[in-house]
């Protein structure tokens, strides 16, 4: 009796827990990434197309549950008790198994939480796993053993149809429990039948129909599921899978995203990132603190960190889509995340990318086109409300210039300069920017930085203004007009008035233990957070 | 009591319809604003119902009434005319008017408007349209395909995507409507041209070391033994400023013709002129020529928006495959400020259709680009007002196979998604007003939709096309690679 109960609650309990605990401690920022790149509308439309392919049903059910994942406690939750339910179920259909049997049952829930540390992998894989375990064990309880393979064949074809190729799961459990030739030949048939009918009608490609027309977002190549190998170690399995990389910048998207700029300089502090998308957060961050002086406290790699080169994937174009919106550069920032929206490999829409575009539209104002996303947001569960807020703007340019932060970037926006977008003429644009709206502050910081990282000591020096700052002009911004002024100047003796002395005294000190050959790693301690060890020793830029 | 339950119901319904039912209009004075707008055009008789919805109205009263007393009456919360009836009451029209008497219901009042029309054309039109889907996005593909719609009802069959294809799907075209002739660019690790001449579908590789890039805008030859392409080294930047989105424009194009029967690629110095860049070829219904647009290069970005193109034409001989030695310019566009592109030749030879814009040839994203006739005998051209827009682009028009009608794309919608019209022209070049390609549910359609039709082509019957040879030809098979100029095997 203890040993029963320990199976069914403890042990089960204790599973769904550490699955809990997993996504919601270790892995959120995936759990937030599922849900900005979907669009869940509770619409009649947009129920009758998602069930229209083989594995709709799934499909759906996966999409409604994703919706919740706006709540990374909430996704991790679902994503649990998924994973519970589909061991409980796996456990009630091996009926007593041994010691051994039982602890068996956990492998398949194993294997799929290692699945779901895939950032693609989507979560009507479990919804079709589960549905198909479930309806083997609702089937296998009718007793009439002809009704019951009877039910196990049509079964098979409607299950095919609602949740797709995993559907097997319930050919081959309703087959280990028959043992019987006839019908398993016929659900086999049956099985192989779906697949031909639907490629034959639908035109799905076999290998699609097999794999599953929506269980991993990359709908041309599955991946090589190289973690079933290393499932058979368990843990280890989720050690391996485990996307530290994809997390770490799904983490400061995800900030970035709600505005949580402090959050990304403390995360900053912790983590020191060093990649370009994650430092073009920080930079953003710092910018929109009022902290773009103390760029060099974290490390830079270029302007790559500030603005970076746009990427042909889904996630990345997202955070410099931000930084050109806080800029005003509103038709870049439109691009980027049209662009990222439309490479989701499964061709879903993003409610993130839906919201953007909403308010690019509504800033240029391109009301009809506003309207259209907003619509559509006002059929989701969570950005109903802010869809229909930002709907009283549309046909109201007054309500929109009224608008604080629509108004602002409408000030600040291009008028009478256009120009094609081309990076490599960052600075022209920026500068065009500052040009047209001194008020610009942003601008005018992006540029400076550009420059600064660009190495571009003398378009640094012709844009900044070195007076207006409050406490004096930045400790940066003084090494770096004094590195330029080194390089034309006879002597220091006759630096500006608004050089501290004692950065004069740093310089000096930098440039002798740099031209006396000082190994970089000890000069980083002394002088890693200055400019000119960044000019120096920064490799790559 | 059981037995007064359902006689409750009955009178209560009855009091809800007489309550929802058309009573006490005022009449409004004007014409009702519908959407689609389809007040007074010009449609042909075998269309799928023109439904639509009144702005701002909760319900719709709506009356067809054809001159030959044929009465449609519908009511609900938008106008949706039955197939049949619609059919018999256009049927029983044909070249005569259809009155429209709409009310619509409005915070409990009912409105009844002033009547409008629609024309019932004797002039057929072909069995449907093939387009792309494409969302306008910027660099990335996204979900597209090529699809097919019956004309005669609202059905839509997908012939490729990207669902199937792992590659982005450009151009596609018939010959003179006819689906059995078919070219079609795919771009991508697997990109390829799929060609069908009547028959059997083949992959080829179209680039060669002589040419600067894959064969695009592809123009079949009257006879099926030719394909025009042009060769484009094609870029594309994006704007600043909220009124435009981005440019496409070359850096380089040539123009070939594919002899089909002999595999191989034929040219000559004037279509692939080092001082000229010559793109947008169409031969000529007669298939002795071959219309095509040609500007003088331009620095860029710098100047940009002083690439202008003229509309040309050179002889060309289908015997020999040869071409005339002389260009004739025959819309001097560039001296006067605009620029031609996409110029398409009705079928019955006697007028040619192209789009101008006041600079570029990448026209569906430029606001100001318009349609234009030119008389082929007379060399006049005017624009085509009633079927323009003012600030949206209309571009990427095709012919009927009988000339009597006109599809194109059009953004005048929302500025930025591409939709289908259909237009009337009559035989002295006179357009009717343009209709919306129709839906069941026109609004909620159009609203949800958010990729554009581009390049509507009519087609006179179902396009057979099969994705996955298509697929396995590209990706497993071994495409045929175009010759250049080879002689005749």
């Amino acid at each position: 009796m203890e040993r029963i109960s320990l199976k069914q609650t403890l042990f089960p309990g204790l599973f769904a827990l550490a699955v809990f605990l997993f996504f919601w401690l270790a892995y959120p920022y995936h759990v937030y990434g599922q849900e900005q790149f979907q669009l869940f509308q509770f619409s009649w439309r947009y129920w009758a197309e998602t069930l229209a392919v083989p594995g709709g049903l799934a499909d759906w059910c996966g999409r409604f549950l994703t919706q919740f994942f706006y709540y990374s406690a909430a996704g991790s939750l679902i994503l649990a008790l998924l994973l519970a339910a589909i061991q409980a179920v796996t456990a009630a259909l091996a009926k007593s198994p041994s010691p051994l049997g039982y602890a068996l049952t956990y492998v398949p829930s194993i294997l799929l939480l290692i699945y779901c540390c895939d950032a693609d992998a989507m979560p009507c894989t479990l919804v079709a796993v589960l549905l198909s375990l479930l309806c083997a064990l609702a089937v296998l309880r009718i007793r009439p053993a002809l009704l019951r393979n009877g039910i196990a064949v049509v079964a098979t074809a409607l299950l095919y149809f609602l949740l797709g190729p995993l559907s097997v799961l319930f050919v081959i459990a309703c087959l280990v429990h028959e043992r019987k030739w006839l019908p398993g030949l016929l659900m086999a048939a049956v099985f192989a039948l779906c697949i031909v009918c639907f490629h034959k009608t639908m035109g799905y490609p076999y290998y699609r129909l097999l794999y599953g027309i929506n269980y991993y977002r990359f709908h041309h190549h599955m991946p090589a599921w190289p973690w079933i190998a290393a499932a058979a170690l368990g843990a280890l399995g989720v050690f391996l899978a485990y996307d530290g990389e994809m997390e770490t910048y799904l983490k400061y998207d995800f900030l970035t995203r709600r505005f949580q700029w402090n959050a990304i300089l403390a995360e900053a502090r912790k983590d020191n990132p060093q990649k370009p998308f994650e430092m073009a957060s920080v930079n953003l961050a710092l910018v929109k603190t009022g902290n773009a002086h103390r760029l060099f406290d974290f490390y830079q790699n270029g302007p790559d960190g500030l603005l970076p080169k746009y990427t042909n994937d889904y996630i990345h174009p997202l955070i410099p889509s931000e930084a050109y919106f806080q800029l005003g550069m509103i038709n870049s920032c439109q691009r980027y995340t049209f662009e990222a929206q439309e490479l989701i490999p499964d061709f879903q829409k993003s409610v993130r990318a839906y919201k953007r575009l909403a308010e690019t539209n509504l800033v240029n104002g391109n009301h009809k086109v506003a309207e259209k996303y907003l619509k559509a947001l006002e059929k989701t569960l969570f950005y109903r409300g802010w869809a229909r807020a930002k709907m009283a703007l549309c046909d109201n340019d007054a309500a929109i210039d009224a608008d604080p932060g629509y108004g602002y970037l409408r000030s600040v926006r291009l008028h009478d300069h256009d120009f094609l977008f081309n990076r490599q003429a960052m600075e022209t644009m920026l500068g065009y920017l500052v040009q047209e709206n001194p008020a610009n502050h942003m601008a005018l910081e992006y540029l400076l930085a550009w420059n600064l990282l660009d190495k571009n000591l003398k378009g640094f020096v012709r844009f900044c203004p070195f007076e207006g700052f409050p406490g004096g002009v930045p400790r940066c911004y003084q090494e770096a007009f004094l590195l330029d002024f080194a390089d034309t100047a006879q002597s220091l003796d006759n630096v500006p008035a608004f050089i501290d002395p004692a950065v004069v005294d740093a310089f000096t000190r930098f440039m002798r233990e740099h031209g006396g050959g000082t190994p970089a790693e000890i000069l980083a301690k002394q002088f890693g957070n200055t400019y000119w060890y960044y000019y120096f020793y920064r490799l790559g830029v | 009591m059981r037995a007064r339950v359902p006689l409750l119901m009955l009178v209560l319904l009855t009091a809800l319809s007489c309550g929802r039912g058309l009573h006490d209009p005022v009449f409004s004075g004007r014409e009702p604003r519908i959407f689609p707008d389809y007040r007074d055009v010009t449609i042909p008789a075998t269309i799928a119902p023109l439904n639509f919805s009144m702005d701002k109205t909760e319900r719709v009263d709506v009356t067809l009434t054809g001159e030959d007393g044929t009465v449609l009456h519908v009511h609900g919360t938008m106008a949706r005319f039955p197939r049949r009836a619609w059919r018999k009451l256009l049927q029983a029209n044909v070249g005569k008017s259809i009155e429209v008497e709409a009310y619509g219901f409005t915070e409990g009042q009912w409105m009844q408007h002033r009547p409008f029309h629609f024309y019932v054309s004797e002039d057929a039109i072909d069995y449907g349209l093939a387009y792309r889907l494409i969302l306008p996005s910027y660099e990335g593909m996204g979900n597209l395909g090529i699809y097919e719609r019956d004309l005669s009802s609202y059905r839509q069959k997908e012939l490729i995507s990207t669902e199937e294809v792992n590659g982005c799907l450009n151009c596609h075209s018939f010959n003179q409507c006819d689906p059995k002739d078919l070219s079609l660019h795919v771009r991508g690790a697997y990109g390829g041209t799929l060609i069908r001449q009547q028959a059997e579908l083949k992959a080829f590789d179209t680039k060669t070391d002589s040419t600067i890039s894959s064969c695009v805008y592809p123009y079949w030859h009257p006879s099926g033994n030719y394909i025009a392409y042009s060769n484009n080294t094609t870029r594309q930047g994006f704007y600043q400023r909220a009124e435009n989105v981005l440019e496409v424009f070359d850096y380089a194009s040539d123009i070939v013709v594919y002899d089909i029967r002999n595999n191989r690629l034929l040219s000559c110095p004037l279509l692939k002129s080092e001082s000229a860049w010559e793109t947008f070829p169409a031969f000529s219904p007669d298939g002795k020529s071959l219309y095509f647009c040609s500007a003088s290069p331009k620095a860029i970005p710098q100047q940009l928006s002083e690439i202008r193109y003229n509309l040309c034409r050179i002889a060309f001989d289908p015997e020999s495959g040869r071409f005339g030695d002389r260009v004739d310019t025959l819309v001097l566009a560039a001296p006067a400020g605009f620029s031609v592109s996409f110029p398409r030749p009705s079928f019955d030879g006697k007028y040619l259709m192209y789009t101008v814009s006041s600079f570029g040839n990448f026209t569906i994203w430029h606001r100001d680009a318009d349609l234009c006739l030119l008389d082929l005998a007379t060399g006049a051209s005017w624009n085509l007002a009633s079927a323009n827009s003012p600030d949206a682009a209309d571009s990427y028009h095709n012919w009927s196979s009988n000339s009597r009608w006109f599809v194109f794309g059009s953004r005048r919608d929302d500025g930025v998604h591409t939709r289908a019209y259909i237009c009337h022209i009559d035989a002295d070049g006179v357009p009717g007003k343009p209709f919306l390609l129709p839906q069941n549910k026109p609004r909620e359609y159009y609203d949800t939709m958010l990729r554009s039709f581009n390049i509507p082509e009519f087609v006179t019957e179902p396009v057979s096309l099969n994705s996955h040879k298509a697929w396995r030809l590209l990706r497993r098979g071994k495409k045929e690679q175009f010759n250049y100029g080879t002689d005749i095997p």
